[in-house]
């Protein structure tokens, strides 16, 4: 009775929800001085992997968008 | 009063207006024209307006303040959610939704759950309530930038910007909110990126600037709070960007459902080099020029970004950056605006008086965008105590009740609508208990803990008795789900 998530979309959510666990873990710890800690540094680096990972795996099939949006046109 | 810059963000103001008469001119008749553009908006400029609707003066503001002050990690924690919150809306609910051709968020109920009035009544309440309080906010902090950056008067500030914002929205509809916001985003993002470069070039290099500024205050770096409370933060931006109407309303805007989902990414993206790169550059900046716990230490540490911009930035600089400021700040109410009205028009009132015609829709539509300006700003005139908690607080509620009904409503069959009801009255009732009780200080939990209680209490409660509530046999779920079917094929054959 649950629609099937697409592959992509599931390792997406996966990787929203782990990225959160293994920044904030336990292992975090403070920072040695004049050091970046490990939570900056995880955090900081995700602020840029996670939307580039997105956009990566996101890409759509232009030929069928519109065949889609013709029908759907046309149905209103 | 400074004139230039005063003129600058006059000059400003005037082009929102004349975008508001131009696209005035673009066949306005219908509710899809009005609310989301007819689903007409392409990438770029649905990126740059969804990264301006999201971005808030906060950015500018409260953030670097809070990582200058305190800890850069503890706000990058929200900053890390948000953009994990636009990448799930980017998969579970951004593709779907664009192929359904809605006027707004709560129109997904009516059409998910069998047009039942009352889901939409409670949920056109739940966002007028919401957004009500968060709109007082935005108008709050307008009339404070205008008045600490240009010397204005915060009563005139606060009518200028109520008829402004007022006219513009409800003339030129989701076009002129679209155009206004795209501006909005390219002024932010060009001055929070410029002022660490500027930074850095003075203080002689990034990592020079940045062992410095961990040097002077060691916990910058640190978390600095206990790690539920970061999980708690992180995740309420997690779950909140798909339920927020006005970023829902965007995804409606999308051309198509493979834009939808690639906004999402891209807003992201974007605000993520946003956070990333202006947060540590003028944080850091500010620790090197007014060290905290020294004489220099800033009074406000929320002015961090002006004190860094006044020492860095030439006059003209100064000028256009106190304009960035300004639109952060008022980027998100014309789409707060908008979503207002829609709930008012769209989901209450139709909902109610089904038989209205939609140009008498629209025009009670128009007319709650100036109803929602006016009561906001009465509110801001003399604002309740604690305002930020109390809007993020009710952002909270309704995502507490929204989630569920929305994601559940997408991906699970036997979702009924008594079960969304059941979502909507435990997830967002119960949150204002858990906060209430806390507040009487009846109960004792930690920051955020009312709503990673009340978001999962109000899906288990959706999954009880959606199970209890649902048959397969009837020609009502048959229906369903063959529409729902449609949906998601629609959806999926696009966006793979």
């Amino acid at each position: 009775m649950w629609y099937k998530l697409p592959s992509k979309a599931a390792f997406l959510l996966i990787w929203c929800f782990a990225t959160i666990v293994v920044i904030y873990g336990p292992w975090g710890g403070d920072p040695e001085p004049g050091k970046f800690s490990w939570v900056a540094i995880s955090s900081g680096a995700t602020l840029i992997l996670t939307p580039l990972l997105a956009i990566f795996l996101s890409g759509g099939s232009k030929e069928k968008e519109t065949m889609i949006d013709q029908d759907k046109n046309q149905n209103l | 009063m400074k004139i230039f810059e005063t003129l600058l963000v006059c000059a400003f103001f005037l082009a929102y207006i004349l975008i508001g008469v131009y696209f005035n001119r673009k066949a306005l008749d219908n509710r899809s024209d009005f609310y989301v553009a007819s689903g007409k908006v392409n990438l770029p400029i649905n990126t740059l307006a969804t990264f301006a609707a999201f971005a808030s003066g906060g950015s500018f503001l409260g953030s670097i303040g809070v990582a200058y002050s305190f800890s850069l990690s503890y706000i990058w924690s929200a900053i890390v959610g948000s953009v994990s919150g636009f990448i799930i809306a980017s998969v579970l609910v951004a593709p779907y939704l664009s192929s359904m051709k809605l006027n707004s968020l709560v129109d997904f109920f009516k059409e998910r759950y069998n047009n039942w009035k009352v889901l939409r009544i409670v949920g056109g309440a739940i966002v007028v309530v919401a957004f009500t309080l968060y709109l007082v906010s935005q108008y709050k902090a307008a009339g404070i930038t205008a008045e600490y950056l240009l010397g204005w008067d915060y009563v005139w500030t606060l009518l200028l910007v109520t008829i402004i914002f007022v006219f513009y929205t409800s003339i030129g509809g989701m076009w002129a909110v679209t155009m206004t916001e795209a501006i909005q985003a390219v002024l932010m993002f060009i001055f929070m990126i410029l002022l660490p470069i500027f930074a850095v070039i003075n203080l002689g290099g990034p990592a020079k600037m940045i062992s410095k500024a961990i040097e002077i205050s060691p916990n910058w770096s640190a978390l600095g709070v206990p790690l539920t409370t970061a999980i708690g933060f992180a995740l309420v931006w997690t779950f909140t960007v798909s339920c927020f109407p006005h970023i829902s309303m965007r995804i409606l805007a999308s051309k198509s459902s493979n834009v939808a989902q690639k906004t999402m990414g891209y807003t992201g993206l974007l605000y993520g080099i946003f956070c990333l790169v202006g947060f540590i550059g003028v944080s850091a900046a500010a620790l090197n020029l007014f060290p905290i716990g020294t004489e220099q230490a800033l009074k406000d540490p929320d002015y961090a970004y002006i004190a860094v911009m006044e020492q860095y930035f030439p006059p003209v600089l100064q000028g256009f950056a106190t304009a960035a400021i300004i639109a952060a700040v008022l980027s998100t109410t014309s789409g707060l605006l908008l979503a207002i009205s829609v709930a008012v028009s769209n989901d209450i009132w139709s909902s109610i008086f089904p038989n209205t015609k939609e140009k008498t829709v629209l025009r009670i539509g128009k007319i709650s965008i100036f109803v929602a300006g006016i009561v906001s700003a009465l509110f801001a005139l003399n604002p309740p105590a604690l305002l930020v908690i109390l809007y993020s607080q009710a952002t909270a509620m309704m995502t507490s009740g929204f989630f569920g009904p929305l994601v559940l409503g997408i991906w699970w069959k036997k979702a009924t609508k008594q079960g969304a009801l059941a979502n909507m009255i435990v997830g967002s009732g119960g949150f204002i208990v858990l906060y209430a009780l806390n507040s009487l200080k009846v109960i004792a939990l930690p920051t955020f803990a009312e709503f990673l209680i009340a978001l999962p209490l109000g899906l288990i409660a959706n999954i009880i008795v959606s199970n209890a509530t649902f048959n397969a046999a009837s020609s009502e779920s048959q229906e369903m789900i063959h529409k729902m079917d449609e949906v998601h094929k629609n959806a999926q054959s696009v966006v793979g």
